[in-house]
């Protein structure tokens, strides 16, 4: 993070003009008779303000087509997300995230997707946001390079999805509150509208609430993550309206960890497990994009990792994962092993390689990739983020876990 | 926090002598100070603070790296008592202990920022000691970063001068040093962390150091009554929490590396000067594909840019005013423990500037404004010969602001005690 420069200011400002900042603040009240706040006239906003991007050349052996290469910048994403203090409580504060993102390139590649577009509200105890984001879809996340290399095995599958795309899987209009009554437990409630296609137009015509869910878990402090056995522990269950004749609502569970086996800051080993359940819609037919998302499944994921931190810096890492998928009604499954190793260049930035193998049943479609027997993908990837303006410190920070809080 | 303000009271003792008793704030200094028999300067002298002697935490030391010293603060061994020091159980000490945590402190009502506090307090408490006592300081360090106390204008044996890696190991969590010294020279001194020293003295680890002499030859040619000490500052409040947050994070997992004897020379390659063969173990290690955590490619903050101005801890209106008698000379110690400086100006008077640095001029020199960099002390009297409410501020009108917006910062104002005047605010806006 970097602090405000006046470079970055000029570069707001004009931001801010362009995109005519001061219009859009008075229409929210009334654009023909908005009174002029002078107290207002510069507000206080921080600005946080980052680019990830994930870049890679594969060469991929493909299921009767042979082998293919390919250069790839999907999951690339920029974002930006304002936050700034409240007058009605000096507790609370309010943000917003907006972010676009490159869907997964085997769907519609150049596709520029809304992948964030939601305010939030956010004190000491609780987090509420609404709008478009992620969905609460798992517990654990994944040590692979890309959002969708394991994402049968370590997500939750959206059983409204037409099959077309992953990010219908990962995203959603959500009302997410979160709850944190020590520093490190959460409590998590969230309804969902589910689309068939997240890429598509939607209107709000077609707005329904048809997803709800829980989520408990605890969750080590940003700061101590190396230096405790346990990192991450959560439970979850969803339900999901999908009103068939044969059964209105579906169900999914699911549970994780991720434990670091050596506690060192330097040479840190870990292990992630999350394993899922969907209960699914009876006679649902997994050959089918859409059926294999509402077929009755076990899912599980798991992995080891190894990181070096020379002198306390990311060096490299590498990790020997995989998931496996079973469908209960039809007996047939799915898995993918996966080795991949990365060599920080710098302390955000990294040059990897990664292998990942995937085997399924002919029965079932080869979707988002799957049609991919062995793959080899070199990538370079970077996370770029500059805070402007910081004004507030982290709910997790030592300083407030240790010594009180302060908004 | 009111200025530090000490009044000198003359008491009997039980045995029949007669003692100074010297009450600052927080019933930190409470010291019973006397004649002693045999023209000793020291009768007794009690810590009122209970603290927890030596120890090291439980720290475990770690394998010496080549070329290095161990590395810093797990050996807390006491330096040797300097030549002329009294045994360690004299009573002829002043004994005194300062404990270090983080607190949260109002520098302004409505900001309240995590701050290092000298037994929890910004500034820390004022030691007020006649030249030539002996002066006997366990510091005992209660948070996760790594701190030292310097004595800053006193003249002392170097291992007590506070440097870490140059005088001493610094002092880590949960351990003890000792400091020993004799007061001297006379006059206004300050003490501050010599570790991190942009970022701790920013969070609050500074306090007054006074030596006072019975022939003070300031009071001998203005026999003021009374005695004020300004300590400046300044603050980036992002800067300092952010820091910290980095800092304790960093030195949590050196700790656990260090109970594994798992530091390596790269993380001592930058401080370990001069003697130690630090520069080209530095060159070495940079050579060896390090990155100094000065290096853009690591650097994680901008300098710091004081976003609050304050006299002892406070920005005004949450400063605390100077009151004066109405023919009456006072004295004010103005001590710079900021990184930027302060052009103090009082209104309504001309005051003489009587000291620098705690050493008197040869010739005070008359000033309404003077200027008190960074590092410095200067000290002023001025005779209350104009009643009324007169402001007592940096000249530098940015350092009169809280958070850029005026007023604030470095101002209070001098009252006259008994003042009636003939002006109140009509009207007081919110500007």
């Amino acid at each position: 993070m970097t602090r405000f420069t006046s470079k970055v200011a000029r570069l707001l400002a004009s931001l801010a003009l362009i995109c005519g900042a001061r219009e859009v603040a008075a229409q929210q009240v009334d654009p023909e008779d908005a009174p002029e706040d002078p107290a207002r006239s510069e507000p206080w906003v921080e600005w946080s303000l980052g680019l990830r991007g994930v870049t890679s050349v594969a060469v991929a052996e493909h299921e009767g087509r042979g082998s293919r290469t390919a250069i790839d910048f999907s999951d690339s994403l920029i974002y930006l997300r304002p936050r700034v203090p409240l007058t009605v409580s000096r507790e609370l504060r309010a943000g917003a995230q907006f972010g676009l993102t490159f869907p997964d390139a085997y769907e519609q590649p150049g596709t520029l997707f809304v992948a964030d577009a939601h305010m939030f509200l956010e004190n000491r105890w609780l987090f509420f946001r609404l709008g478009r984001g992620s969905l609460k879809n798992h517990i654990v996340p994944t040590p692979a390079f890309r959002d969708d290399d394991l994402i049968r095995f370590a997500e939750l599958q959206n059983p409204f999805s037409d099959g077309e795309s992953t990010a219908d899987h990962q995203y959603g209009n959500v009302a997410d509150l979160t709850i944190w009554p020590t520093p490190t437990l959460y409590a998590d409630l969230h309804v969902e509208n589910l689309s068939n296609s997240v890429l598509a137009s939607e209107s709000l015509s077609a707005f329904e609430l048809n997803s709800l869910g829980v989520t408990l878990g605890y969750r080590q402090l940003p700061s101590q993550t190396t230096l405790s056995v346990l990192r991450l522990l959560g439970v979850g269950a969803n339900a999901y309206h999908v009103d068939l004749p044969e059964r209105e609502w579906s169900f999914d569970a699911l549970a994780g960890s991720w434990l670091n086996l050596l506690v060192d800051p330097v040479h840190t080993v870990d292990w992630r497990a999350q394993v899922a359940y969907a209960g699914g819609v009876p006679g649902a037919d997994p050959t089918t994009p859409t059926g294999s998302f509402r077929a009755r499944s076990v899912s599980t994921f798991s992995s080891v990792g190894y990181t070096y931190r020379r002198s306390l810096l990311p060096t490299w890492r590498g990790n020997v994962g995989g998931g496996y998928r079973r469908y209960l009604e039809q007996d047939v499954d799915q898995m993918s092993v996966l080795a991949n190793v990365a060599y920080a260049l710098g302390q955000t930035v990294d040059v990897g390689l990664q292998y990942q193998y995937r085997q399924a049943d002919g029965t079932l479609p080869r979707i988002f990739g799957e049609d991919q027997v062995h793959s080899a993908k070199l990538f370079l990837v970077g996370t770029f983020e500059t805070v402007v303006n910081p004004l507030f410190d982290d709910r997790a920070s030592i300083l407030n876990t240790e010594s009180g809080y302060l908004p | 926090m009111p200025l530090e303000k000490t009044r000198q009271e003359t008491v009997s003792l039980p045995n029949g002598e007669e003692a100074t008793a010297v009450e600052a704030r927080r019933g930190f200094l409470k010291t019973i100070v006397g004649a002693a028999a045999g023209g000793a300067a020291l009768l007794s002298a009690r810590t009122v603070m209970g603290q927890q002697q030596g120890g090291h935490g439980g720290m475990p030391m770690p394998p010496a790296v080549p070329g290095t010293k161990p590395q810093g603060g797990m050996s807390m061994s006491p330096a040797p008592l300097p030549k002329g020091a009294p045994p360690e159980g004299s009573p002829l000490y002043k004994r005194f202990a300062l404990e270090l945590k983080v607190i949260q402190h109002e520098i302004v009502p409505g900001i309240v920022t995590h701050m290092l506090g000298y037994d929890g307090s910004v500034p820390g408490p004022t030691f007020r000691v006649q030249e030539g006592d002996w002066v006997w300081v366990d510091f005992t360090n209660l948070n996760d970063e790594m701190h030292t106390i310097h004595w800053h204008g006193l003249i002392l044996n170097y291992r007590m001068d506070g440097v870490p890696y140059l005088t001493q190991d610094p002092v880590m969590r949960g351990e003890s040093y000792r400091y020993v010294f004799r007061a001297e020279p006379y006059g206004t001194h300050f003490y501050h962390c010599h570790f991190g020293t942009s970022m701790h003295m920013q969070a609050g680890m500074y306090g007054a150091f006074i030596i006072e002499r019975r022939d003070d030859p300031v009071h001998a040619k203005y026999p003021y009554t009374q005695d004020y000490t300004l300590i400046l500052s300044s603050i980036d409040t992002v800067f300092v929490r952010q820091q910290l947050n980095a800092m304790f994070a960093r030195m949590r997992q050196r700790d656990a590396l260090a109970s594994r004897g798992g530091l390596d020379a790269w993380t001592q390659a930058v401080f370990t000067p001069g003697l130690y063969s630090g520069k080209d173990m530095l060159r070495r290690a940079i050579a060896e594909g390090y990155t100094p955590p000065y290096m853009a490619a690591r650097a994680a903050a901008e300098p710091p840019r004081p976003n609050f101005f304050t006299i002892n801890g406070k920005a005004y209106p949450a400063t605390e005013p100077i009151r004066v008698r109405e023919g009456e000379w006072t004295r004010l110690r103005f001590i710079n423990a900021g990184n930027v400086g302060f052009s103090m100006h009082l209104h309504g008077h001309d005051f003489y500037w009587v000291c620098s640095d705690g050493a008197p001029l040869p010739a005070p020199v008359r000033l309404n404004t003077i200027r008190i960099d960074p590092g410095s002390t200067q000290d002023v009297v001025f005779l209350a010969d104009n009643p009324g409410l007169w402001a007592l501020h940096d000249h530098d009108v940015t350092h009169t602001t809280n958070n850029g917006v005026y007023p604030g910062g470095a101002m209070t104002h001098v009252e006259y005690e008994g003042f009636k005047g003939s002006y109140t605010p009509s009207v007081s806006l919110d500007e």
